[in-house]
């Protein structure tokens, strides 16, 4: 799959660590380790929807596509 | 009751299952004995060696898959079943039902009994059913990671 997840590279911007997102959107570490290792196979809407209010940006910010 | 997890109905099966593996092993180790003392009692129409050579055949494989039984239920105990060594513990008990089938074929000329179109249609059961559900199993074990990767 090309798909890649930067949430890593948002984190970093806006300087919020692992366990600190984790707590404010509700999944666990292991969850959010899964969901930044690209190990992941799908993401509900509800999850990207609670990613986007804390980190406060657009949904396209967190995926790229490898070529 | 609770049927998996520890001091469950899985756990209790997996004991009786462990005693009968026991008892298999002293069957088939004294076969030879048991058989002729059988012969000798009953008078049935046997074939001494052929007879024995086709129990030993079969004996083998049933006890592989008690054996295979025994993994199975010790995955359930420890609570998850839904593991990829159990789509294999399944074929393997598969293939066995279907060479015990085969053998019993084979060993209707030798052991002239009821007991063994009863085995035949026993292990053909058993070899379809355990093939399918290894199948299932696959396909339940590929939906629950695409469950357990969804975040």
């Amino acid at each position: 799959m090309a798909i890649i997840v930067n949430l890593d590279v948002m984190m970093a911007k806006r300087k919020i660590s692992s366990s600190e997102l984790s707590e404010k959107i509700g999944i666990s570490m292991a969850n959010l380790s899964i969901l930044k290792t690209n190990k992941g196979k799908a993401i509900r809407f509800s999850t990207l929807d609670a990613i986007c209010k804390v980190l406060n940006c657009q949904p396209r910010r967190y995926f790229g596509m490898e070529r | 009751m609770k049927v998996k997890g520890e001091k469950s109905l899985s756990t209790f099966i997996e004991l009786c299952l462990k005693l009968l593996f026991v008892i298999g092993i002293i069957v088939v180790l004294g076969l030879p004995y048991i058989l002729q003392k059988y012969s000798e009692w009953m008078h049935p129409q046997i074939n001494y060696y052929p007879a024995l050579a086709i129990l030993y055949a079969a004996g083998v494989p049933a006890l592989i898959i008690v054996y295979r039984f025994i993994k199975i239920f010790h995955t359930l105990g420890e609570g998850d079943p839904f593991k990829i060594e159990n789509v294999q513990n399944l074929k393997i008990i598969s293939i066995c039902s279907l060479i015990i089938m085969i053998e019993f074929i084979i060993g209707i000329f030798f052991i002239t009994s009821v007991f063994a179109v009863v085995i035949i249609g026993i292990f053909a059961v058993a070899w379809l059913g355990a093939y399918i559900l290894s199948e299932l199993l696959k396909e339940a074990i590929q939906y629950k990671e695409e469950n357990e990767l969804t975040i």
